[in-house]
């Protein structure tokens, strides 16, 4: 008779568990779906615009009567020793035209870059990214600056290749490119698709009509060890 | 003998009663059936045929009381068969069925049984009808919140695509004016840039012009010794006249140098 009770149970337990089953669920959440990414270059090159204006800035020189570009990093703000000239502070401005003032706090002896101390940065001033790789030939790569003292803009281009600094009468290796590289370009970030730092413009060579850039390697070693504070007179 | 009632119907031709099933009662012998009478003949007998004549008998006269007592309740199912009222009652608390009596633990047992058989049914019957009302409680829940949803995502979806319509407006707007900052910024910079130029042309201005009137006065003081050694005669022998002749004319030609210079980059500030 139990062995009856339990299984007559089990029966009406097992009748209770469908109606327990299709309970109506709760209401699903609303969610949202990423941005989808662009891949153009028109998109790459507003992003990498979008991006310098945290980072890049305007340079002015008083003393040698000349503008460049600069770029801050983890380490202080970076430009070129020939910006960097003639004078222990420097007139900084950002792509808003905000300005403050900065003091050189490195010159090196090597390649074309100055370290200037980061004190004075406005707010929301981010740090450009440094690419962990070096830039291989072929690749594209983009200065992020302000050439001729205009408005922030990315210029396009490509690696050519690695040469020795001697070809151009400087030291280390040289960095060759294809982008455009105008003057107030000295200082410039040139950056990879990704947005990384991968060389620091400094001219355009007079041979062949390519951007020169200090590699990243150069960078590097510069920014471990920033160097003096002799300041070289201005450049004509 | 008389059981109350006539069937009207032909005789068995076999005495006795019938039972369906193989379940009857017990085949008890029925009693004879004294006192009828032939319907054709009236002779007396014991059967439903006259022996003589083979009429049907009927019933004669009041006999003696049969030794058995009828069913008490006409509609047992063994009470009649083909008409034919059975002359056999079961005994109180037999199977209806088997005619057997169980004993008094059996039949309880069986009361329970049907009790818990008779309660289960009722239990799956409640069960499913709770089921269904769930179900069908249930399924129109689900109806009414999938109607909701949809018209809430059809809601959303309109208004998440003037959302985006108002998004990309003001994307497009934050665009314009950044590009209308970014060129204001950069047309202050470039008057600050001529601003610094003009400052320091003003300054080298300002030394050009003092190296200027060190020139003037310097070539006032040897245009007045020449005239003074001119007077005197004195102009092959004064020493210090080729000194500040030199003089003078290094001072000129150093300002001359800055003026152009400074001539120079005012072209050159005012051209840019």
């Amino acid at each position: 008779v139990l062995q009856r009770v339990r299984r007559a149970a089990l029966i009406a337990a097992a009748a209770g568990l469908p109606a327990a089953c299709t309970a109506p669920p709760p209401p699903a959440a609303v969610t949202t779906l990423p941005p989808a990414t662009s891949t153009t270059t028109i998109a790459l090159r507003r992003s990498l615009l979008a991006e310098g204006r945290q980072w890049a800035f305007r340079v002015r020189s008083v003393a040698c009567l000349a503008t460049g570009s600069s770029f801050a990093t983890a380490y202080g703000i970076v430009t070129n020793r020939h910006v960097a000239a003639g004078s222990t502070t420097l007139q900084m401005s950002t792509w808003n035209g905000t300005d403050f003032d900065v003091a050189v706090s490195g010159i090196s002896s090597g390649p074309d870059l100055a370290l200037l101390n980061p004190e004075g940065e406005p707010a929301g001033t981010q740090d450009a990214p440094l690419a962990a790789t070096a830039a291989a030939p072929g690749q594209s790569v983009y200065a992020v600056g302000y050439p001729e003292g205009d408005a922030l803009s990315v210029i396009a281009g490509h690696v050519v290749g690695y040469v020795s600094g001697s070809t151009y009468g400087v030291s280390g290796q040289v960095l060759e490119i294809t982008n455009p590289i105008k003057p107030g370009n000295s200082g410039s970030a040139l950056l990879d698709s990704a947005g990384r730092v991968v060389g620091v413009v400094f001219a355009t060579g007079t041979i062949n009509g390519l951007g020169l850039a200090v590699p990243l390697s150069e960078l590097r070693s510069f920014l471990a060890d920033p160097g003096s504070r002799l300041l070289p007179d201005c450049v004509d | 003998m008389s059981n109350g009632y006539s069937t009207g119907v032909p005789p068995d031709p076999v005495p006795g009663p019938m039972f369906a099933g193989g379940g009857g009662p017990p085949q008890a012998a029925p009693p004879p059936l004294a006192g009828r009478v032939c319907g054709h003949c009236a002779t007396p007998t014991d059967g439903y045929f006259c022996p003589r004549c083979g009429s049907a008998t009927t019933e004669a006269a009041p006999g003696p009381t049969p030794p058995w007592v009828p069913a008490a309740d006409p509609s047992a199912p063994w009470g009649r068969v083909g008409g034919i009222s059975s002359p056999w009652t079961p005994p109180a608390g037999a199977d209806p069925w088997t005619g057997r009596v169980p004993p008094d633990g059996h039949r309880t047992r069986n009361r329970i049984l049907t009790g818990l058989v008779v309660a289960i049914l009722l239990a799956a019957a409640v069960a499913g009808g709770v089921l269904f009302y769930q179900q069908r409680n249930t399924a129109r829940q689900w109806r009414s919140r999938d109607l909701a949803e949809v018209a809430t995502a059809d809601r959303l979806k309109a208004s998440l695509a003037g959302d985006q319509q108002t998004i990309n407006k003001l994307n497009g707007q934050v665009a314009n004016l950044d590009n209308q900052i970014s060129a204001l910024a950069t047309a202050k910079e470039k008057a600050q840039d001529q601003n610094t130029a003009l400052s320091q042309l003003l300054s080298t201005a300002g030394t050009v012009s003092n190296d200027l009137e060190t020139c003037v006065q310097d070539t006032d003081s040897f245009e007045s010794e020449l005239v003074d050694d001119i007077n005197n005669g004195t102009v092959d022998s004064d020493p210090s006249l080729s000194t500040n002749a030199t003089n003078a004319d290094n001072v000129c030609n150093s300002a001359e140098q800055a003026n152009q210079q400074m001539q120079q980059a005012i072209a050159a500030a005012g051209g840019s």
